[in-house]
């Protein structure tokens, strides 16, 4: 009896060990769920991490408009044998919230000051738990067409602030230069990054507190920016089409050359300035901080994408080497070259291969130093949803802009009651 | 005497037991399938809409809470603001497309030249993936450079760009025009096919009555078709109320909820605001309605019969 | 001279009747086919002149390279995942699963139409109305059960795990449409041909079934083009070996944003395959309407 106790600890043991030296070798197989925009730099760097490591990697591309209800299907019913899941930055509060990742503090142990630190902060919960490895970032920036600046006789260099905006609007409109002065996304999603959210954030306009209370229904900074939306929408100023489109769709409007400003994207941005498929524009197209309120100088939302690992993977050692290799320095620069995406790597702002083949990289980076994440609330999305129809009716001249902030604030509270 | 009556009940019942035999023969494949794929997902979801349910929330668990999450829905103004939308929408789509499928049917069943052909291109919207039928009305409708409003100024119809999608009455028109584009071909179709299954001598001795064009219309054609045309009405219903595809791409219910149906309020509970319990318990009303509905109208059709 | 003046203007009648009439197939067709012209007019303009007011309904320069794009020049290319390779997989399975689907749901749905309609089942129609009540529950509500279950089984990412869940999306309009059909035909001819000797189940093979011609063909094509079309569940139940080809149009065409130019190309592509059979099923389905069988 006891000798076939002993023999079965010493079996045991013997697989344990087995076992362990087994784990150490990486093997098996990783599947990732990301969207198409990947693509390039998964087309060249998954081979190599597969000649490397010996780890098969399987990759799901998700266009951009379903990534959320795929992600969060397969999330909520057991996580469908993926093991990376890419997590947007607008999509990453409510996911993290789900907790269905891993933490994953020890990939960044050491290192914290090669990452671009918002981006680190905003990935991590509450607990100080890291759940999302850094992959880009990017930032909602303010493009100008010189050419119709200069038949305004305005001086970009000026432009500093919102009121040196509105003026700037005033002339173009007084000179027909351009037949608006901006076109901003006012439908939802685009409304809150590339719209209202961050022009009210650049006039210095506080949304909520810490602890998700309103704070915009007093603010008289998000009034003067809701303001914005409401004269410029009687004067001219701004295209009431905007409440039809997309922040792709202001790209191609912008890119035909009849409106004076943009607020986009780092990659709508990038395309405004080079591709000139999208845009007739791109010899006048140039970058700008986004105007501040003049008690700083700029301000604005910024984006972000993560790689996180799923707690049900069962090859979180591969998964972890895979994202290491996948978000390196050199994949990092080649996805900023090929896909229009800030780094998160702090050390490729100053990168020169980037800045050479990259117009106006430098100030798109610098725009990175001016802006902060979105209110981490797990009702955020709904929440934009109504501040998305608040801003419309602010356009129609349905409300005023203190009707609007003052009804938003009223059916903040209710989702917010909702949500508990 | 006796015996003749027993040997007949005999038989009677002898023939029903076949019948039930073969019944349950003829059955057993779509009850197997409806088991699998839509009986245990309908039970499963409705044990959801009895829980508190948050993905946010995953420390709270997945209790019983009751009623809870119907109470919810039934005093959430937004609920009944799509209560309110999908009333609209579903009368005036389906009163639209089935009036517009019988015309449409009506004037297909007429012989002429290239009937073939019109008939085969009639079915394009049908063909289209909703994927790219969705995009294409969003490209189309776009309100700096969309071909509506292209070609709508060219004909001196309208003299500045319209923001189709950005006024409350017109988005929900335009959703309800570009559905119709893509459902009326298939309505049409089941309408054509019932047409054509009436039997010409009907329409020959009412042309001998010297009936007119409109009276035949109303006293011989439609009553033929009517089992089509109840068919046609109660999926069209159906289909309408669930709709969600072509307003996710066209508005997200904007603007200002004016064409956030209940589909789309489903949506919003599930995956906006992750409760699937409100989220689940929001879809079992809605198919009540549904199932409310095709009963009545089960009752319209047979009462006048 | 009274019956001249009548016949002149019954004739007259008649030709603006015939003016009407093809101006009414006129507007029909304009109004049908104008959306899919200017998608493919979409697809091979360059967005310079997509971007245009008014818009040119005529490009005057033409480009393929979004369709060379999808067919050979995304940079997606795996190894053995080349965006081609990609693309005729997503062929190939939207045509498995659309044929196997349309199969399963004709056989089944039939059966269980003749059942309903022809054998006297108490409550038949009530049987037919939670038939169909099953399908009345929305997707987004139904879709994460169906996660699970087929996560418990292994079906993720497999023909049958998508063929199956269509089957039950399709089955009870299939039933439903068949139901009305065959309620619609004349119980005289199979009475007749049971006198003749025949089995219920006899009769309703030899005469219901060849008279329902039309209707078949319709719910043959139902089924066909909606499988072939559905997006959401294909979305959420395949990985990588069996994604159809909606969803690997999205994959391509939305890279940064919505790429109305390459949608357009996408929704031309995919639209090829489901306007072919569309148009071969139609044919069919005259051929049947004019053989006329149910005559009376």
């Amino acid at each position: 009896m006891k000798k076939s106790i002993a023999l079965l600890i010493v079996l045991v043991a013997i697989a344990a060990l087995f076992n362990t030296a087994f784990a150490k070798e990486l093997s098996g197989e990783v599947r990732v769920l990301v969207r198409p925009d990947e693509g390039a730099v998964f087309e060249k760097y998954v081979p190599l991490f597969e000649a490397e490591s010996g780890v098969k990697v399987v990759v799901d591309f998700v266009s951009w408009a379903d990534i959320t209800s795929k992600t969060l299907t397969t999330l909520a019913s057991g996580g469908g044998g993926y093991d990376v899941v890419m997590i947007p930055s607008a999509d990453a509060t409510k996911l993290m919230a789900g907790g269905w990742f891993e933490p994953i503090n020890d990939m960044i142990a050491g290192e914290e000051d090669l990452w671009l630190k918002t981006v680190v902060d905003f990935y991590s919960d509450t607990d100080g738990n890291l759940l999302g490895f850094p992959w880009y970032s990017g930032a909602s920036h303010w493009i100008y067409n010189k050419a119709i600046l200069d038949k305004a006789g305005v001086d970009p260099a000026g432009l500093k602030t919102w009121d040196d905006i509105t003026a700037a609007c005033a002339k173009v409109k007084e000179t027909q230069a351009g037949d608006f002065c901006l076109t901003p996304s006012i439908k939802y999603p685009g409304n809150f990054y590339y719209g209202w959210g961050s022009i009210t954030k650049a006039h210095g306009g506080k949304l909520f507190d810490d602890e998700a209370n309103i704070l915009f229904d007093q603010d008289p900074a998000t009034l003067k920016a809701t303001k914005f939306y409401e004269d410029g929408a009687k004067l001219g100023y701004l295209n009431p089409a905007g409440i039809g489109l997309s922040d792709y769709e202001t790209l191609i409007e912008y890119g035909t050359g009849k409106t004076a400003f943009m607020l986009n994207s780092t990659w709508s941005a990038t395309q405004s300035m080079t591709n000139k498929e999208l845009s007739s524009v791109t010899e006048d197209s140039f970058a700008m901080l986004v105007p501040g309120n003049g008690e700083f100088l700029s301000d604005t939302y910024l984006y972000a994408g993560a790689f996180g690992i799923l707690k049900s993977s069962e090859n979180k050692d591969a998964a972890k080497a895979f994202i290491k290799f996948i978000t390196s320095d050199d994949a990092q620069k080649d996805h900023a070259l090929y896909g229009g995406n800030l780094p998160t790597r702090v050390a490729l702002f100053t990168d020169e291969d980037i800045a050479k083949s990259w117009k106006g990289y430098d100030v798109l980076s610098d725009q990175l130093n001016y802006g902060g994440f979105a209110p981490k609330i797990e009702w955020f999305d709904e929440w934009r949803m109504v501040a998305a129809t608040a801003i419309q009716n602010v356009v129609k001249g349905e409300m005023t802009a203190e009707d609007a902030l003052a009804w938003l604030a009223k059916e903040t509270e209710q989702i917010k009651a909702d949500a508990e | 005497m006796t015996l003749r009556i027993r040997e007949k009940r005999h038989s009677m019942s002898h023939i029903k037991r076949e019948n039930l035999r073969l019944a349950i023969i003829m059955l057993a494949p779509i009850f197997v399938i409806l088991m699998a794929v839509s009986v245990y997902p309908l039970i499963r979801s409705f044990d959801i809409s009895l829980r508190l349910y948050n993905l946010t929330k995953p420390g709270l668990g997945t209790p019983y809470i009751g009623l809870e999450n119907y109470r919810f829905v039934l005093t959430d103004a937004r609920f009944w603001q799509s209560v309110k939308v999908t009333a609209v929408f579903v009368v005036i789509s389906v009163t639209f497309v089935i009036v517009l499928s019988t015309a449409i049917a009506l004037l297909l069943n007429c012989e002429f030249r290239g009937r073939g052909i019109v008939r085969a291109l009639m079915l394009v919207p049908w063909a289209i993936p909703n994927v790219a039928n969705g995009l294409m009305w969003l490209w189309i409708l776009n309100p700096s450079y969309g071909a509506l409003n292209g070609l709508l100024s060219q004909l001196g119809l309208i003299d500045h760009y319209i923001v189709w999608l950005g006024d409350k009455r017109l988005a929900l028109i335009m959703v309800i025009l570009a559905e119709a584009w893509k459902e009326t071909p298939f309505i049409m179709l089941m309408i054509l096919a019932a047409l054509q299954s009436i039997p010409k001598e009907m329409y020959e001795a009412a042309q001998v009555d010297g009936s007119r064009y409109f009276q035949t219309l109303f006293k011989i054609t439609l009553p033929m078709i009517r089992p089509t045309l109840f068919v046609a009405i109660t999926l069209r219903t159906i289909w309408a109320i669930k709709s969600f595809d072509l307003i996710y791409t066209l508005t997200s219910g904007g603007p200002d909820n004016a064409t956030s149906t209940i589909g789309y309020y489903t949506y919003l509970r599930s995956f906006i605001s992750m409760n699937l319990g409100r989220g689940s318990a929001a879809a079992w009303l809605m198919t009540l309605v549904m199932i409310g509905l095709t009963v009545l109208y089960q009752r319209a059709l047979y009462m006048e019969e | 001279m009274n019956l001249a003046k009548k016949s002149t203007k019954v004739r007259l009648s008649k030709a603006v009747k015939k003016v009407l009439f093809w101006l009414a197939i006129l507007f029909l067709l304009f109004c049908v086919l104008a959306p899919f012209y200017w998608m493919v007019v979409s697809s091979i303009s360059y967005q310079a002149e997509l971007a245009l007011r008014p818009p040119h309904w005529f490009p005057e320069e033409v480009t393929f390279s979004r369709y060379q794009q999808i067919f050979e020049g995304f940079r997606t290319g795996f190894a053995d995942n080349s965006p081609a390779a990609k693309f005729t997989r997503g062929l190939s399975n939207s045509f498995t699963v659309a044929g196997l689907t349309t199969l399963i749901c004709m056989v089944a749905g039939c059966m269980a139409a003749f059942a309903l309609t022809r054998l006297g089942i108490p409550h038949g129609r009530t049987l037919m109305m939670i038939i169909l009540g099953s399908q009345m529950l929305p997707a987004i509500v139904i879709i994460i059960p169906i996660n699970l279950l087929l996560q418990k089984y292994h079906m993720i990412d497999t023909i049958q795990g998508l063929v199956l869940p269509y089957c039950g999306l399709m089955l009870p309009t299939v039933t439903w449409i068949m139901y009305g059909y065959f309620l619609s035909i004349p119980r005289e001819m199979e009475e007749a041909a049971m006198i003749d000797g025949c089995t219920k189940l006899q009769s309703f093979l030899k005469v219901v079934l060849p008279v329902s011609g039309p209707g078949l063909v319709a719910v043959t094509a139902y089924t066909f083009l909606y499988s072939w079309n559905e997006f959401f569940m294909a979305l959420t139940l395949t990985q990588t070996n069996t994604k159809t080809i909606t969803v690997t149009i999205t994959e391509f065409a939305s890279l940064f944003g919505t790429d109305y130019g390459l949608l357009a190309t996408g929704g031309v592509i995919g639209s090829i395959p489901p306007l072919i059979v569309a148009f071969l099923l139609q044919r069919y389905l005259v051929a049947g309407l004019t053989a006329g069988s149910v005559k009376g």
